[in-house]
């Protein structure tokens, strides 16, 4: 890809937050002025942009590209769902539990590091193939082909979160909460380093980053992400299948990520709300979803490579040279 | 079921595996490139296949595999000039390649499932149901012809590749890009035919399996344990590609029966893992120097 579009250093975070308020700010108010079926709505794409957010730390910062990020979310959901259902455990500790969890098996996987370039994207995919088939194939732990449905109530510190209005509050507050903690995290030292083993690893190699420990931290993180993610799925839903969990919702997940903006979290969370909402409205070729995105993947690839916050991006920058006009040279 | 039959039948399958694993290996050989499409192209020889049975149900077998191979190869050259081609020229990185091949692997199935259909397709021919005995098993005969096809696709690369010219050059282009073109190769040339050749076999691939199981849109998923095969065998390879292949179709044989059939898949990339982490380079192979 081509050469990143250069800010001045001391101007970048500012503008972040700018945009981070901006579009955390529509995730918020939206749904409750639209109200109905797009507080349901607005959940799902904050629950999915919380693990989309994970994943565009590992694929579009750091450069990892896993094609098994389901499974993360996966393995948050169900272990969120039994800490909840079968021993009781409060919504909060078991989205933590699941979470935790989900960063171990991301850990673990993680180890495969060493196999780097091809190698790793064919471990984390057959690694998500592997969750899946668990997932459908353990029917004593998880029910099988036929789910897990009669999910608790949402609840929170005593207070019932149950109704639409509420799951969506606190799938706000996730996404949140994720995207305040990645935007810092990108912005320091160690985000730095992410950035710097993605755009160039044997360079990140030599002015000392201790690689493959950042590579683990970053594939951990994203996978913390999705875990906590997970567990809010069920809640939302009102019913868990191992059909959410397919290769293809990793794609998906991938394809909201990179027409949202490669690198970008405020892009991350735009790609997931496009492809959560567009199909609503054409649930009549609900059979032809997978290739809408496919089209949309290679349109969005050829006419914006750097997804839609490239391209805004780009505009920005465009309007503001011409506005000031002395513009100061960037090498 | 005996022992010696599902082993027969492990190879057999493992032979699908290898051909659409050799595509994969030759792309990523003369391009750099991981074509998850790869898979798709099987699919669609196979569809291929069937309309040209549909059309002239009295047509040889040989004749049919042989249309499909040339009709896949057509639209393997098209998406290599209006895909891939321009994104390598823009310097696009590997995730982005990664992700357009993933794309356009989508958008092949999901567009065979609009032009052919969901359910699945059956081929309406006799070889489909022939029988032969070897030893005293029963084996379909299709695996013959499979296996007949591999040693014979392995014979004609083997001198495509150190005989002919133009698979010299490939090799030359595979090995040193800016080299081989300063040789007066031309590597874009040299890419197209790639494509043009991996596509094919992955075609005969999903025609020779075709009589076997049902042609459906997603029998891509198959080329999943292809990919897991050609990385077994050493990513790049064409030997490691059937090494890599004809193993997993054994092992996921025995270890779904060992453990339970729904297992199958989750034994072929529990062993993928393995092998990787005891050989990460894969069984044959030096490995893929980057």
């Amino acid at each position: 890809m081509s050469t990143p579009t250069p800010i001045p250093p001391d101007e970048r975070p500012r503008q972040q937050w700018l945009v981070a308020a901006l579009v955390l700010g529509c995730i918020w108010i939206l749904p409750f002025v639209l109200g109905g079926f797009w507080l349901y709505l607005g959940a799902i794409i904050a629950c999915y942009a919380v693990a989309s957010l994970g994943l565009q730390l590992m694929v579009g910062l750091a450069g990892q590209l896993s094609l098994g990020h389901i499974a993360f979310v996966g393995i948050g959901a169900y272990t969120g769902v039994l800490l909840e259902k079968e021993l009781g455990v409060p919504f909060i500790v078991a989205s933590i539990g699941a979470a935790l969890l989900a960063g171990f098996f991301g850990l673990l996987m993680a180890q495969l590091i060493r196999l780097s370039g091809v190698y790793f994207k064919i471990a984390t995919f057959g690694f998500g193939i592997i969750c899946y088939q668990l997932l459908h194939n353990l029917k004593g732990l998880t029910g099988g082909s036929f789910g897990i449905s009669g999910i608790p109530p949402l609840e929170i510190l005593g207070v019932d979160f149950s109704t639409p209005a509420g799951v969506f509050t606190v799938s706000a507050v996730f996404l949140t909460v994720t995207y305040v903690l990645f935007l810092r995290m990108t912005n320091s030292r160690v985000g730095r380093a992410f950035q710097a083993l993605g755009q160039n690893e044997p360079a990140a190699r030599s002015i000392g980053i201790p690689v493959e420990r950042y590579k683990m931290a970053v594939i951990t993180v994203g996978c913390i992400a999705a875990g906590w993610a997970g567990a809010l799925i069920p809640h939302i839903y009102q019913y868990l299948s191992p059909e959410n969990f397919t290769w293809h919702e990793s794609l998906v997940l991938l394809i909201m990520i990179t027409i949202g903006g490669h690198g970008s979290l405020a892009g991350a969370v735009i790609g997931t709300a496009l492809l959560i909402i567009i199909p609503e409205y054409m649930r009549d070729l609900a059979e032809y979803k997978m290739l809408v995105y496919g089209l949309l993947l290679i349109v969005s690839m050829t006419l914006l490579p750097k997804g839609i916050a490239g391209g805004v991006d780009a505009i920005v920058g465009r309007l503001r040279a011409r506005s000031s006009k002395p513009v100061q040279e960037v090498a | 079921m005996s022992f010696v039959a599902q082993i027969f039948s492990g190879i057999a399958i493992g032979c699908i595996y290898g051909l659409v694993a050799i595509g994969f290996s030759m792309i990523y050989r003369a391009m750099g490139l991981v074509n998850f499409a790869q898979a798709e192209f099987m699919m669609i020889g196979a569809f291929f296949g069937y309309s040209v049975l549909t059309a002239f149900p009295e047509m040889p077998f040989l004749a049919v595999l042989a249309i499909a191979c040339a009709g896949t190869a057509v639209l393997g050259v098209v998406l290599e000039r209006i895909a891939f081609r321009p994104a390598i020229r823009r310097g696009a990185s590997d995730i982005y390649l990664v992700l357009l091949t993933l794309g356009i692997g989508m958008v092949l199935s999901n567009g065979a499932r609009l032009i052919w259909g969901a359910n699945p397709v059956v081929y309406q021919i006799p070889l489909a149901h022939d029988i032969t005995r070897l030893a005293g098993y029963p084996l379909p005969t299709m695996y013959f012809y499979i296996l007949a096809f591999m040693v014979l696709l392995l014979v004609i690369l083997q001198w495509f590749f150190t005989k002919s010219w133009t698979g010299l050059a490939l090799r030359a282009v595979a090995e040193d890009r800016k080299t081989a073109q300063l040789m007066g190769v031309d590597a874009g040339f040299a890419s197209s035919f790639s494509f043009a050749i991996a596509s094919a076999i992955g075609a005969a691939a999903g025609v020779l399996y075709a009589p076997i199981i049902y042609v459906s849109f997603d029998m891509g998923a198959v080329g999943i344990k292809a990919f897991a095969a050609a990385v077994m065998g050493g990513f790049g390879s064409i030997a490691g590609a059937v090494v890599g292949g004809v193993g997993l179709g054994v092992v996921e044989m025995v270890g779904g029966q060992l453990l339970a059939p729904e297992y199958q898949d989750s034994v072929a990339f529990a062993v993928m893992i393995l092998v990787l982490l005891l050989r990460p380079n894969g069984l044959i192979g030096k490995g893929i120097a980057k």
